[in-house]
């Protein structure tokens, strides 16, 4: 076969110098990191995610084109179940497009701190890099250590995505867009983090690693240690507004937000969110550099990567939750005052529509707002011992969560 | 490679003991060093060091060099700051067989070890910071490292192996801006270093998890030769450069900085106390310096039948020795190189056993090693 | 240092400004290493092996913080009989150095707590620094010690050299086998301690005796004791 009639390789083009030039779009890292990529993402995530949550607002009225799903106008139980199982597929997505996003804006923001490109090649300004690292790990070899317990190994990551992903069923994107609008919504958070400490645990159990045992008891005292200053500080906000509902809670927020009488809570609250991300400063039980690697040691391939999802969704719910129970939710600040959604709920049933468009915008500008406060924790501190950590929690959050809640129950008495 | 022995089995009495290795590969640069560990718990029961994954023969290979075929080796010891392992070699050689050193080469070489220092210490602060969690400090430093190895490279031809110093100066004479680009250098590090100080050192977590760490009695440091930065944070003011002076030290104006508690936190901070020492002997040997006049000595290399001689500098990590005996040849007869990171490394065992499993990193990164100089 | 009295079995030697310690036998070694202890050198510097193709030798480099006065003190031991003191129980700075001249070098530390190898893997069975090895480990066939070095031919000059009088000695007189080149009385007072009283004996020795015989009277090698005999051996054809 003479070189010509070789087919042409579809290869990634080099410069004709052949000096290495990064491949990037227009715009030197060394500088600031420009309006345009950080509006390119916001506008990229945004689109996915209205696109997204569009889709769940017309599956009711998708399902009821189908005769058998319906039953006197309303849906019937096949409808309902079927509707119940497209909702949680589209949850998923949000959860795992949050994620991926997360991933990639978390590289390049700790690129961006330390002076140097963060993922270059893959996409537009590396924007693709992380569904390259999930085919990576898509096609990696399904290894199971040959002494662990393999029901056990296969569950626990299955655990803890799970768990991390219960947390989306009763946020409030926007007005009426909750996935399951129950009126326990904050215990279900609670438990929701419970079941991914238990998840946690198998894992590093299951491994048949002392090392990965060790990394999981630690992670697993971590977690559940700081489950009791976060329900504490939620339950703060429930007692501050009168109701366990997230709606409810984000209603209340109208004119102003739960962050002002609460700042305790809110301050607790996020440091407690922080340790059960198990990010810096309290990634002891995941740490590389450490002794032990953690418990997710044996796990490779999708088992990783659920674990990995798990934490950068948790990464992206838990200042949601944040955001729902301290800043307002959905709603612009100072809604009380001058909605623009109620000027553009004026324009009928589509502007009803842009007026849920408009509330999801806010919701997710404070969370990435949250997020990014969460990276540059990241990417400045050490991390903590486990003991310093463990003392943190009980000796320094639960007397400060408890101090909250009775400033929450005086003010309530005080001004309601 | 070496097993455990039957006295690292025998178990600790009145403990349950679980053995982990410390493996020879860790993600942070110290190097390819094996600690086993004897873990009660949380606390740290027995702790055995084991080297020697990096041996490379230095000693006899000089042996079948001559003294100037040598030189190229004795970077490769510590790699991390190049030029300080050359000099107590040349000015061994140098004492041996009489050879004079001119004023602007000891100048010179004097500003380029102490750029080393500065470099070295850079990569401790980096390496450190990594190992305990906080990932930006380590491109911080390795991005103003760049600036210093860009000095050193285009003086010397190399950034991480020099080649530079000889007997009786140096090898090649600079180019018209070094002092500039030097003091230009020291003055850019000069403006950073508090913001690394507070990023790194002052960092609460940081002294949440140093201080009281790893406490070194000045006792035990002295009868276990213990220098450098490990030394003097516990109280000790003993530095070669002032107590034994070589090349231009004897002219320039320092004090020997100590500290009092000896724990991991006094390591690091004087660390970068030297950092700013290292900064004002550059600027202090770029304004003494004279402009002109020979690069390298005359003299005749020769060292007659029977002369030894042991000769120490005060690197980074420490005091760096050579003991050289010739017997009349072309190259050393024996030359064994005493480095500051395995006389170091003795006392770990002492510094291990009944601190925290999770300090065992924290005192590691604050002893300051490179396995190249520990295993030659 | 107390430089007036002197182990009769350490040679003091001025080699310009340095303070250098050649001890004569292995427990002079230990005696004059606990005395420099002693004397205040506290921080141990190194400690080397050295292959003089003679023998061994141990090097060790101290150093008083003090004063920062420094002090050489070596040892040669025949490559038979490689065992030298430990120095660590006094500065515990030498155990890893000790460890590494044992590893590279041969030399048999007695008394250290941990003596194993430290650089090379633990099923190396030669000491690949002595000179009998080329540099990649292998043996080279042609190699042969050389002599031990004489007291006279030593290249440096002793200062002092003190010779201790054994009471015996002072009574009797020189005893017959101080007719013997180069034979010091203190090695004439420890063989004849040994039971070795005359030219005769010496001469008639055996060879099975000659090497426990020159450790026990704490020669390096019995080929010193062998050429004494040998000398004797003509005194007494010669008389």
């Amino acid at each position: 076969m003479v070189p010509q009639d070789r087919p042409a390789l579809r290869s990634i083009p080099i410069p004709k110098d052949r000096r290495y030039q990064p491949r990037h779009v227009g715009y030197s890292a060394l500088k600031r990191f420009t309006v345009r990529e950080l509006l390119s993402y916001g506008l990229l995530f945004f689109a996915l995610a209205a696109l997204l949550v569009t889709i769940y607002s017309l599956l009711p009225w998708l399902i009821k084109q189908v005769p058998a799903f319906v039953v006197g106008g309303e849906l019937s139980g096949w409808g309902q179940v079927v509707y119940g199982v497209l909702a949680a597929i589209l949850g998923f997505t949000v959860v795992a497009v949050a994620a991926l996003i997360l991933i990639l804006m978390l590289r390049k923001y700790l690129a961006l701190v330390q002076n140097r490109y963060g993922p270059l090649h893959y996409g537009p300004a590396g924007a693709f890099q992380t569904v390259a690292d999930a085919i990576k790990l898509l096609v990696k070899e399904d290894f199971t250590p040959g002494k662990a317990d393999r029901l056990v190994f296969t569950l626990a990551p299955l655990i803890v995505f799970v768990s991390a992903l219960l947390l989306l069923t009763v946020i409030p994107f926007a007005p009426g867009w909750v996935l399951a609008d129950t009126s326990v919504g904050l215990l279900i958070i609670i438990a929701a983090g419970t079941i991914g400490a238990y998840g946690v645990l198998l894992a590093g159990w299951s491994s048949d690693n002392k090392f990965g045992l060790l990394g999981g008891l630690r992670a697993t005292a971590q977690l559940i240690s700081y489950e009791i200053p976060l329900a504490l500080s939620l339950l703060t906000v429930a007692v501050w507004v009168g109701s366990l509902n997230l709606s409810a809670i984000v209603e209340a927020q109208r004119m102003w937000w739960t962050a002002l009488p609460l700042v305790i809570s809110l301050l607790v609250y996020l440091i407690a969110s922080l340790a059960e991300i198990k990010m810096v400063p309290f990634d002891l039980p995941e740490a590389e550099s450490e002794l032990v690697a953690g418990f997710n040691t044996e796990y490779s391939g999708m088992r990783f990567g659920f674990f990995f999802v798990a934490e950068f969704g948790e990464l992206f719910l838990l200042p949601a939750i944040a955001v729902t129970l301290f800043f307002g939710g959905y709603h612009q600040p100072l809604a009380g005052w001058w909605d623009f959604a109620e000027v553009l709920r004026g324009w009928g049933g589509f502007g009803e529509f842009l007026a849920n468009l408009y509330g999801l915008f806010w919701f997710l500008l404070k969370t990435a707002l949250l997020s990014w406060l969460v990276m540059w924790l990241r990417a400045t501190l050490p991390r903590f011992r486990d003991d310093q950590l463990m003392e943190l929690c009980w000796k320094v959050l639960i007397p400060l969560s408890l101090v909250g809640l009775v400033v929450a129950v005086v003010l309530r008495l005080v001004f309601k | 490679m070496t097993m455990l022995r039957p006295t690292e089995l025998a178990p600790v009495p009145g403990a349950q003991e679980m053995l982990v290795n410390l493996g020879p590969q860790h993600p942070a640069t110290h190097g390819v060093l094996k600690v086993v560990l004897g873990i009660d718990g949380e606390r740290v029961t027995r702790a055995v060091p084991h080297i020697g994954f990096l041996h490379r023969n230095h000693e006899k290979i000089e042996e079948s060099r001559t003294y100037h075929q040598v030189i190229p080796y004795l970077d490769r010891m510590d790699y991390v700051s190049g030029l300080q392992n050359e000099l107590p070699f040349c000015l061994a050689v140098e004492e041996l067989a009489g050879i004079e050193v001119p004023e602007r080469a000891k100048y010179l070489r004097t500003a380029l070890f102490e750029l080393n220092r500065i470099i070295s210490h850079l990569v401790w602060i980096g390496t450190y910071m990594l190992d305990l969690g906080a990932i930006t400090p380590f491109l911080y430093a390795f991005r103003d490292r760049e600036a210093a190895l860009d000095i050193v490279e285009r003086t010397t031809g190399g950034r991480m192996l020099p080649n530079y110093f000889t007997f009786g100066g140096v090898r090649r004479d600079i180019n018209p801006r070094f002092w500039q680009e030097l003091t230009g250098f020291v003055d850019y590090l000069e403006g950073v270093l508090p913001e690394y100080e507070a990023l790194t050192v002052e960092a609460p977590v940081f002294r949440a998890r140093t201080v009281g760490i790893g406490v070194l009695p000045p006792a035990m440091a002295i009868n276990h030769g213990i220098s450098g930065p490990m030394l003097r944070a516990s109280g000790v003011a003993h530095d070669l450069r002032k107590d034994q002076p070589y090349d231009a030290y004897p002219w320039l104006d320092f004090e020997v900085i100590t500290r009092r508690e000896g724990d991991s936190w006094a390591r690091s901070k004087l660390r970068c106390q030297e950092l700013y020492q290292s900064i004002d002997l550059i600027r202090q040997c770029a304004r003494k310096a004279p402009r002109t006049g020979p690069y390298l000595g005359k003299g005749r290399l020769k060292i007659e039948a029977g002369r030894q001689r042991y000769r120490a500098v005060e690197a980074s990590r420490g005091q760096l020795g050579v003991y050289l005996y010739s017997d009349g040849g072309p190259g050393p007869y024996r030359s064994k190189h005493r480095s500051p990171s395995f006389t170091n490394l003795q006392v770990l065992p002492d510094l291990f056993v009944g601190q925290r499993f999770s300090d065992v990193i924290a005192i590691l990164g604050s002893m300051d090693i490179v396995l190249g100089e520990v295993d030659r | 240092m107390s430089e007036t009295t002197l182990d009769d079995q350490v040679r003091k030697l001025a080699l310009g400004v340095e303070t250098v310690y050649h001890a004569q036998s292995p427990a002079a070694y230990r005696r004059l290493g606990e005395r420099l202890y002693g004397a205040g050198y506290d921080f141990p510097q190194c400690l080397s092996g050295v292959d003089m193709e003679y023998g061994l030798r141990a090097v060790v480099n101290l150093r008083r913080l003090r004063d920062q006065a420094e002090v050489t003190l070596w040892l040669d031991v025949a490559y038979e009989a490689p065992q030298v003191p430990t120095l660590c129980d006094l500065w515990g700075g030498l155990e890893w150095h000790e460890r590494e001249a044992y590893d590279l070098v041969g030399l048999h530390f007695s008394g250290h707590p941990d003596h194993r190898r430290i650089l090379l893997e633990d099923d190396w069975t030669i000491h690949p620094l002595q000179r009998r090895y080329d540099t990649g480990g292998y043996l080279i066939p042609e190699w042969r010690p050389k002599p031990w070095p004489e007291a006279a031919d030593s290249d440096q000059a002793p200062v002092e050299a003190a010779e201790a009088v054994t009471p015996k000695e002072a009574e009797t007189g020189p005893s017959e086998l101080s007719q013997l080149k180069s034979l010091s009385a203190a090695f004439a007072a420890k063989l004849q301690a040994q039971g070795i009283t005359s030219l005769k004996a010496l001469a008639e020795l055996s060879d099975e005796a000659l090497a426990p015989l020159a450790t026990a009277i704490g020669l390096k090698s019995a080929a010193a004791v062998a050429k004494w005999r040998e000398q004797a051996r003509q005194l007494r054809e010669g008389a």
